[in-house]
């Protein structure tokens, strides 16, 4: 692989002494929080105006990205002037069994709606000087109405409080890890202080107490001023956090069985244990910011062994054998630095350019480059320019993407992988299985949730920041009921005086930050 | 008599002598053993021509009778280390025989921990055949969870 050289004193500069909190940081890290917890909440209110209060005429997909990029923007473009400012994820509605990076451009052949029942995920992020907050949240659409008729129901509502209360422990054990004292004697049996094994075991315990599984690509890291782990394809150094893989499952199903721990190694290679391992030397300390992202599905509707996994789409799928098959092609890009290439075309010169210059090493999309963008009153002829403004872009992006100087950012669906098809096979590899050669064995799953928000553990007053992510969960209902001595003490603990405690950002009102354009 | 080097020697006795020797070490061979040309063509008891033969196995009429396989003899220094080889030789039999034992033994803990993958194998295999969710699935309880607030 190839690196960019960096002189030792200023990568101590850029990877310590800007990354310590202190007022200044923890100030640039809550005015992000506020503007995606106001973008996300436009987007919410936009999905209850034109589909519950029907009050508003229906919006596509790409328009609604559009919209509520423009307004992060709008809002970036009046705090800190001096400093970097951009949106680190481009707003995408992963809709049903669509995991990641579902955010269509205006001129895509297929206008996409959403319908009655469906499960959406609202996915958005920004940054101020490279400090970011990120945030998903997933929501239902109801029959139209005032209020939900009734809560939501089976799978869908299983994997979205299965995801509310883990991600809830998840911030109750951020917490304790400023007074591991305060531990529970029971979740001490993975050490006296917080780390990544006991983060993962009541993540997965809670999960499976409502039939749901921990999605691989779930992740809790920690983030530094510009590493949020943006770009998946570059290995970053000293990366601390804890991932979920396939293989975590394939050993759940293995232990369930009374299998051994030894020969589960034997067969499934020394990579899992590698990255357990990781699991226990992952310790929390304060002072640290850490973005949680998981994602959980429910298995429900499976009769059946098997594990979880994930398929990236393209254009192509399904093209030859499959006719209703959901294909797409990656409308989210991120430049690769460390590529270089001279452009042979002068679209593809003029488009690099403008990348560079506009957008540095965070995801953007092909409208952002036009000069409409960002949209000052949303209208429909603002749209239009914006989406012929998109077609001269595209010009110089094929020859961009093939000498990969940016790549593009996948779009993945959950599938339900049988445990029969994985043992059938015997491409069983060190890093679990080989999963592209058994997805098409596979099932989809559309009843999935995810809750992704950022936490700064504050060591100079002792107390927690949940950026994002501080809206209540949809109304919902399931038959199951999470019983459990031990978690419930870690849930008492954020509530009570002597208490985590967890200051939150709010939202500003909308209104205001659209009639200030 | 003057020898050869000097200015007077005897040319022609000399030359002579010699010339006459020669000749009478030819006529003496020629009686031993007549060639083929002067004897008749299948005669055998004459000197092999050019054009015969030499294929050492090949048999080629009379059995020759003789009672000794070789003529060499076996040197002290030879012998000697004949019988070094031999005790090496030996030695390394033994070594190879406690190799191929030890060999052994790793294989048969290699066989134990195959079973071991085996019988996960098996298993798995009949956890699927029997289809058994009750380790993976939680049963409904009565009460059930509800969050969130009927109001969008």
């Amino acid at each position: 692989m190839n690196q960019l050289a960096i002189r030792q004193e200023d990568a101590n500069i850029l990877l310590h002494q800007k990354n310590i909190l202190d007022e200044q940081v923890i100030d640039k890290y809550r005015t992000a929080g506020t503007i995606t917890e106001t973008g996300l909440n436009y987007a919410i209110d936009l999905i209850n105006q034109i589909y519950h209060f029907k009050s508003r005429q229906p919006l596509s997909v790409s328009q609604l990205c559009l919209m509520i990029d423009s307004l992060l923007v709008n809002m970036l473009s009046k705090v800190y002037l001096k400093c970097e400012k951009s949106i680190t994820n481009p707003t995408s509605f992963n809709v049903n069994e669509v995991v990641s990076n579902f955010s269509p451009e205006l001129d895509d052949s297929n206008e996409y709606f959403f319908k009655e029942g469906d499960i959406i995920t609202i996915n958005l992020g920004v940054q101020i000087d490279g400090y970011n907050s990120n945030v998903s949240h997933t929501i239902c659409i109801y029959p139209p109405g005032d209020k939900p008729i009734g809560p939501l129901l089976g799978g869908k509502a299983d994997s979205i409080i299965a995801n509310y209360l883990c991600t809830k422990i998840v911030i109750a054990l951020l917490g304790l890890s400023m007074t591991p004292e305060k531990l529970p004697l029971e979740a001490r049996k993975f050490g006296n202080v917080v780390n990544g094994s006991m983060i993962k075991h009541y993540v997965n315990y809670i999960a499976e107490q409502f039939n749901c599984r921990v999605i691989p690509g779930s992740e809790i890291r920690q983030i530094r001023r510009f590493l949020s782990g943006q770009n998946e394809l570059l290995e970053e150094k000293g990366y601390k956090g804890i991932k979920w893989y396939e293989s975590d499952e394939e050993i759940n199903i293995i232990n369930k069985l009374g299998g051994e721990t030894n020969s589960i190694t034997k067969i499934f290679g020394e990579d899992t244990v590698k990255h357990q391992k990781g699991d226990e030397e992952f310790i929390i300390k304060s002072g640290e910011i850490y973005q949680i992202n998981l994602k959980v599905a429910s298995i429900n509707d499976f009769n059946e062994i098997g594990i979880i996994t994930t398929e990236t789409i393209n254009e192509y799928t399904g093209v030859n054998n499959k006719v209703n098959e959901f294909k797409m092609k990656p409308t989210i890009f991120i430049r690769d630095f460390i590529m270089n290439y001279k452009l042979k075309l002068k679209a593809s010169r003029n488009l690099i350019s403008k990348i560079d210059k506009k957008y540095s090493v965070y995801p953007f999309k092909l409208n952002y480059l036009t000069s409409s963008f960002p949209m000052k009153n949303n209208s429909l002829q603002e749209m239009n320019e914006i989406k012929s403004q998109i077609l001269d872009n595209k010009l110089g992006l094929n020859e961009i993407l093939n000498h990969n100087l940016v790549n593009a950012k996948p779009i993945q669906v959950i599938k339900f992988l049988p445990y029969k098809s994985v043992l059938d096979n015997h491409s069983v590899t060190s890093m679990g299985v080989n999963v592209d050669k058994l997805i098409k064995n596979s099932n989809v799953i559309t009843d999935k949730s995810i809750e992704s928000t950022t936490v700064l553990i504050n060591n100079l007053n002792n107390e927690l920041i949940q950026l994002s992510n501080n809206f209540e969960p949809v109304y919902c209902q399931s038959q199951f009921k999470l019983v459990d001595p031990t978690v419930e003490q870690l849930f008492n603990s954020l509530n009570g005086k002597f208490g985590v405690k967890v200051k939150k950002v709010n939202a500003l009102p909308i209104k205001e930050q659209m009639d200030l354009d | 008599m003057p020898s050869r080097n000097s200015i007077n020697k005897p040319k022609d006795k000399i030359l002579k002598n010699s010339h006459a020797s020669t000749i009478g070490k030819r006529r003496s061979n020629r009686v031993r053993l007549s060639t083929r040309s002067s004897h008749g063509r299948y005669n055998d008891n004459t000197l092999p021509t050019p054009r015969d033969s030499k294929a050492v196995a090949l048999y080629t009429g009379k059995i020759p009778i003789t009672t000794e396989l070789t003529t060499k003899t076996l040197s002290n220094k030879k012998a000697k280390k004949l019988a070094r080889n031999q005790k090496y030789n030996e030695k390394r039999k033994e070594l190879l025989t406690k190799d191929i034992d030890s060999k052994m033994e790793v294989e048969d803990e290699k066989k134990v921990k195959e079973s071991e993958a085996e019988k996960l194998r098996v298993l798995l295999w009949n956890s699927i055949k029997s289809n058994d969710l009750s380790l993976f699935k939680k049963q409904p309880d009565t009460e059930g969870t509800t969050i969130g607030v009927q109001s969008f």
